[in-house]
């Protein structure tokens, strides 16, 4: 199974409660860039770290550019003393974010989400007004291409062409 | 969507004229057709009633504010959009699906200049 698909299913089987956003958001709103990790904003509740732990464990996840050897313990202890993690798995890379600039926490962006099949499974993505403003928080020059597409989209949907 | 055309639309999908609409919600043709023609400033409540009567209810969001920023507008205008529509025509899932195709696609790429460079 090709690692976007399996990552997810890993997190839904384990019920980590998640939001897709970053690229792989923006290509479920019809983005035609192409990403090659994905990001998803966590829950930072202890039952859901626990379940974060449990469900990456089998997939080797480890510091993305660390050197190897870097002692890294995949732990609830390690993501509660951290918020943001960059990580490389045997299933490809994954950002665990426990907060975006200009969006929050998961439970501050849950609220807006919609919630579409990926996969056969129900899947949290953020929508696409928010995706727009966390990119525009994060203030990065590189993101400004992608804002430009990603206000191109709106202004399709806008213009009554569309699947949610 | 406007309110006027909020309530217009919530009118049409139920199927009712403007003065069924308005005896289901209590009120006069007259405020039905003012709202519509926008010429009147409801109250949330009188939107409410009058989208209750018609079936629906009432949701309330807050969405961030669109931003005029003259680089983004600079790059709107490089923006493939036919490449965009196609997406749109197709679900989430289909376009996640065609995402992993083009990774995937990616890596070969990646493994055949790996094993030129080796071979040269």
């Amino acid at each position: 199974m090709i690692g976007l698909a399996r990552l997810l299913r890993t997190l839904h089987d384990a019920e980590v409660q998640f939001i897709v956003v970053g690229g792989v958001a923006a290509r479920a709103h019809g983005s035609a860039r192409v990403t090659q990790d994905i990001d998803v904003s966590y829950s930072r509740r202890g039952e859901n770290l626990e379940r974060i732990v449990k469900a990456l464990r089998g997939l080797k996840p480890y510091l993305r550019g660390a050197p190897r050897g870097l002692p890294f313990e995949w732990s609830v202890t390690t993501l509660r003393a951290g918020l943001n993690f960059t990580l490389t798995t045997t299933a490809g890379d994954i950002d665990l974010l426990g907060e975006i600039v200009g969006g929050g926490t998961y439970e501050q962006l849950v609220a807006h989400t919609i919630t579409a099949t990926i996969f056969g499974r129900p899947t949290r993505i953020l929508d696409l007004p928010w995706l727009i403003r966390v990119k525009r928080a994060a203030g990065r020059p590189k993101d400004l291409e992608v804002i430009a597409e990603l206000e191109a989209l709106r202004e399709e949907l806008e213009g009554g062409r569309a699947k949610p | 969507m406007s309110i006027p055309a909020l309530i217009e639309n919530a009118r049409l999908q139920a199927g009712l004229t403007q003065r069924e609409l308005a005896a289901r919600a209590g009120t006069a043709q007259s405020v039905v057709a003012r709202i519509e023609r926008n010429q009147a400033n409801p109250t949330i409540e009188t939107v409410r009633r009058l989208l209750d009567a018609a079936g629906f209810a009432l949701r309330v969001d807050i969405v961030p504010k669109a931003v005029v920023d003259a680089t983004v507008e600079a790059y709107k205008k490089d923006v493939d959009r036919t490449l965009l529509r196609g997406n749109l025509e197709q679900t989430p899932d289909q376009r996640i699906r065609a995402l992993v195709s083009l990774q995937r696609f990616g890596k070969e790429v990646q493994r055949a200049v790996r094993q030129r460079k080796r071979g040269a």
